[in-house]
């Protein structure tokens, strides 16, 4: 543990985002290895989903806490992370969209990455972490790869001239690197091209990742890690396709949208639309509907195997024992269920995500918790489990206490939330406050002037996903009375109980 | 060189001026002993506009909030009139003096009391009361309590009642609506306009002002002028969940059915909505009045050496909890507006969020005042937190309601523990109306220890209720009845 002295020294010596001098490396100091991948729910063997193949993530969920309802603050990217990585949430980063930075609002706002470079880390990121094209330098000891975060042309490799290059050249083995790509554009939701993984964005990533674990480290590091598929457009090398017999997959049973529920509630699956195998408006043919899940599938392995290569790096290093890694999907995703396609609700399908922490040491390797926590969680978690000072003002809470007791009394509630209309950024026109209680899930959808223009209650016992909107009904009066109450209250009024002192 | 201009001879006249006023015990210079105006109303919720209150509209309480320092958890030492005054002056708890309701007097029950006027007029002090400073039906200001009292005057009807249905007990009080006076008509005025001329006047001691407004206690009459702007909707019926009283053990729905058949006659004739709008307009009321005082406070020569001290005896219900009225440990009941303003201590605008007693006025005034207090006292003085709002606080508020029921508020938690040993906890963060009784949850149990603790250990039998004295109006003495006679 690094403990404040540490801290407070690192502080002294950072002198600086441009500083290239940062405190000395506190001995003993943990590492961090944090993986961000975009758009993955929690489909895998160890949320209960064995025909989705991810060998290394089930992998590391054995020696790692598996939360089983962990909550984005919002289901889109941009909002998502911009929350996760300051410990703040939407309304108060003010990025409710892919567009905003949270340095628009908030110049001075210390990310996960900057707190641990002032302390002294070495911090490095590879891949997507915060959304697009953020670079944000206060954060990184070196320049994000790639620039940006995602690069153009790596998200469909151009099958034709690859099959050229082959024609000319049959028994060659090409190098990903050299393997041709396509201008990003929406073309087919998916691909799978016969190309070695690291053709794609992902790969490569993986690729720098494990270079830089490789590196001798002077000071303790903390590397991000942001994969981006499972995202659309479906793209993976073709032998993760052939994991999956498309016969074996099943479809969303019942894919209607929650009786009584507003259409604020949805979307038309925007995001899907405008790919050229699917229809701009209306159902998903059942036929591509299967398509899809099985490109989700592919890519969600694909993904896997980058993960297990950066897992592996860091084992074959001898850095298990001093690296903690956190894991996790930046939001959920509907995959036709409620007749959903995409992200952008608070629907439990969006709001809810994996997340798997493994910090050495911790007694409960290889467990499930259904205690609720938030992503806005992971800053004074990170802090908390390397000995670091978080900095004031966060809005989650520390989740080490949980990694010995995973069954102690925790959150109440967790709080995600979405504008509207469909990625409205700044100009939205209602926010969709949402709050998961143990049992249930509360919506108002609030216009400007903070009058509530519409209600949602599910009832999350009964059934896993919602069904029928309660929030109407007499007997349930009461019961959205008090849910009311406590969404005013907000994320403070759900903490865990206190302990230590009468506070 | 410029040489800047001596300010020794300037800084020698004050010295000598101070000198000279210490000398003669002048209240009316900074250097003195401060004087202190306590200003009380009655029954009043924190409906302030100051504790975030939008329809009660308290202009005067929130300017005098801008001025001090606003105590926005504090509570009352219990929700009824008598023994949270009677706690307040005596500095201690009912658990302490027995004295748990409103028909106990103090003075026979506990003969050596030295009550905070009186205590304040041992120790050089001028000590004035007006209106409801004590419990204010006869006997509750004994000779030597004050050295001036100005009667409370009320605006109590025997007919012409503005509404229609009646109770069968308590007639005259159980009536609300407009009536055609100035607000300085009304009782309340009277006791204004004793104070006006109070602190127009020559005070060769340091004073003590207790100004104690009746406003907005039933029956709750307003000047027509003032509900003129208040429109029916205006003031918000508090919400009734129902069901709320389902996680409440036996002793808390006994309380909270107390005045249950007040709360259906007007419910049943659709006046809930009107008494809270009178209530609402008694509070607009009380809020001018105090008003006047500040004003001529702020136009004497006291201006600037008095500490003013703002407070309500205790809550109000309107329905929540299905209750009406006070007499719960709950929120609703307990928690009030409390400011206190001192000169050259108190920033303006500071807002405290620590829990705090109106039990620890006694011991803060001591403190302010630089006078010694009583041994006994079981309030602390807030002098720390009037230097900081903000600094830590271990310490949570007590309020107790008959024999062995307690509430502890923290800054997050009320926790309820009745005589039976039956428990409620609260969690204010995520529920301010208290609606979800957590005890027994799993997870709150080192909360409740910790909030137990607070318990206090002593529970002093019920005090002599009037029924066993005989009060002497005439002499201000009692003789206790024999068994027979009480019976």
């Amino acid at each position: 543990m690094i403990g404040r002295r540490a801290f407070l020294s690192g502080l002294a010596g950072a002198g600086g985002f441009g500083s290239r001098s940062p405190a000395a490396p506190p001995a003993g100091a943990m590492n961090v290895v944090f993986i961000a991948v975009d758009d993955l729910r929690p489909e895998l063997p160890c949320y209960g989903n064995p025909a989705v193949k991810a060998p290394n993530i089930e992998r590391l969920a054995r020696r790692s806490l598996v939360f089983e309802r962990a909550y984005c603050q919002s289901a889109v990217c941009g909002p998502s992370r911009a929350s996760l990585l300051t410990g703040l949430r939407p309304d108060t980063t003010r990025v409710w969209g892919n567009r905003a930075h949270f340095r628009d609002a908030l110049p001075d706002a210390v990310s996960i990455p900057q707190c641990f470079r002032q302390t002294g880390y070495r911090t490095e990121a590879y891949g997507k972490v915060l959304h697009g094209k953020m670079a944000d330098p206060p954060s990184w000891s070196v320049p994000v790869w790639p620039e940006g975060g995602r690069q153009a042309g790596m998200q469909y490799v151009d099958e034709e001239r690859l099959a050229a290059m082959r024609a000319e050249a049959p028994g060659r083995e090409w190098e990903g690197r050299d393997i041709p790509t396509l201008e990003w554009t929406k073309r087919s939701s998916s691909q799978a091209p016969d190309v070695p993984d690291n053709a794609l964005q992902d790969g490569q990533v993986a690729d720098r990742a494990v270079q830089a674990l490789r590196r001798s480290h002077r000071e303790p590091f903390f590397l991000a890690v942001g994969f981006q598929k499972p995202h659309l457009p479906f793209t993976a090398p073709r032998r993760y396709f052939d994991l999956y017999d498309p016969n074996a997959i099943k479809l969303a049973k019942d894919p209607v949208r929650p009786a009584g529920a507003p259409e604020l509630a949805f979307t038309r699956s925007n995001e899907l639309r405008g790919y050229t195998d699917i229809p701009d408006e209306g159902r998903i043919p059942e036929a591509k509907a299967r398509e899809l899940i099985h490109g989700y599938y592919a890519a969600t392995s694909y993904m896997d195997a980058q993960v297990g290569r950066v897992l592996d790096a860091v084992r074959a290093q001898g850095l298990e024992d001093s690296t903690v890694v956190l894991l996790f999907g930046d939001h959920g995703w509907h995959l036709g269920e409620q007749g959903q396609w995409a992200k952008t609700t608070n629907l439990e399908l969006d709001a809810r995500a994996p997340l798997l922490l493994h910090v050495p040491g911790m007694q409960a390797r290889g467990a499930a918790t259904d205690r609720i926590v938030e992503f806005v969680d992971f800053f004074p978690t990170l802090c908390d489990a390397c000995g670091i000072e978080p900095p004031e003002g966060l809005e989650g809470v520390s989740m080490v206490p949980l990694l010995d007791d995973p069954g102690r009394p925790w959150k109440r509630a967790a709080f995600t939330q979405i504008p509207r209309p469909y990625l409205a950024d700044q100009d939205w026109t209602y926010m969709g406050y949402s709050m998961r209680t143990a049992g249930c899930r509360y919506t108002e959808w609030v216009d400007r002037k903070g009058d509530v223009a519409a209600r949602e209650l599910y009832d999350l016992e009964a059934a896993p996903l919602e069904t029928v909107n309660l929030a109407d009904r007499d007997e349930h009066r009461a019961q959205v009375l008090r849910l009311a109450s406590q969404l005013r209250a907000g994320w403070r009024g759900s903490l865990p109980p206190s302990q230590g002192r009468v506070p | 060189m410029i040489r800047l201009p001596t300010r020794r001879p300037f800084v020698a006249i004050a010295v000598l001026a101070c000198l000279a006023a210490s000398l003669l015990g002048c209240a009316t210079e900074d250097s003195g002993p401060p004087n202190v105006l306590f200003l009380s109303v009655d029954d009043m919720n924190d409906w302030v506009g100051a504790l975030g209150c939008d329809w009660a509209r308290t202009p005067n309480i929130d300017r005098l909030a801008a001025r001090g320092t606003l105590f926005t958890n504090a509570h009352a030492p219990s929700p009824k009139c008598n023994p949270s005054r009677t706690a307040i002056l005596s500095g201690l708890r009912p658990s302490t003096t027995g004295i748990y309701g409103n028909g106990e007097w103090w003075k026979p029950n506990l003969p050596d009391a030295v009550m905070l006027p009186r205590h304040l007029r041992e120790n050089g002090y001028y000590a004035a009361g007006g209106g409801k400073v004590f419990h204010h039906t006869p006997g509750f200001n004994p000779p030597g309590s004050w050295d001036e009292y100005f009667d409370l005057v009320d605006d109590l009807r025997t007919e012409d009642f503005l509404i229609p249905y009646r109770r069968p007990n308590n007639i005259s009080s159980f009536d609300w609506g407009p009536v055609a006076k100035e607000p300085m008509e009304m009782g309340d005025g009277a006791t204004v306009r004793w104070a006006e001329d109070f602190l127009a006047r020559d005070h060769d001691k340091p004073f003590f002002l207790a100004v104690g407004l009746f406003q907005p206690h039933l029956p709750f009459y307003f000047p027509a002028r003032i509900g003129e702007g208040l429109g029916p909707d205006d003031a918000p019926v508090p919400l009734d969940l129902p069901g709320d009283l389902d996680d409440v053990p036996e002793p808390g729905r006994r309380m909270a059915a107390s005045r249950r058949d007040d709360l259906e006659l007007i419910a049943s004739h659709g006046d809930l909505a009107d008494i809270v709008r009178a209530y609402t307009a008694c509070i607009r009321h009380a809020d001018l009045l105090v008003g006047r005082v500040l004003d001529s406070l702020d136009s004497s020569r006291y201006a600037s050496n008095t500490i003013v001290v703002f407070w309500s005896d205790h809550g109000y219900h309107f329905g929540e909890k299905h209750h009406f009225a006070k007499d719960t440990l709950w929120e609703r009941s307990s928690h009030v507006p409390l400011v206190i303003s001192a000169p050259g201590l108190t920033e303006p605008g500071g807002r405290c969020a620590r829990p705090v007693s109106l039990i620890d006025l006694f011991p803060t005034l001591m403190d302010l005042c630089r006078l010694s207090a009583p041994d006994r006292l079981e309030g602390v003085s807030l002098r720390p937190l009037l230097e900081d709002p903000s600094r830590a606080w271990s310490r949570p508020a007590l309020m107790t309601f008959g024999y062995g029921n307690h509430a502890i508020r923290s800054e997050r938690y009320r926790y309820i523990r009745y005589a039976n040993g039956e428990e409620e906890l609260y969690d204010h963060a995520a529920d301010p109306n208290e609606w979800t009784n957590l005890a027994g949850d799993p997870g709150y149990e080192t909360v409740i220890e910790e909030h137990a603790a607070w318990v206090p250990a002593l529970n002093a039998e019920g005090a002599l209720r009037k029924s066993a004295f005989r009060f002497h109006p005439t002499t201000y003495t009692w003789t206790l009845r024999s068994d027979e006679e009480r019976r």
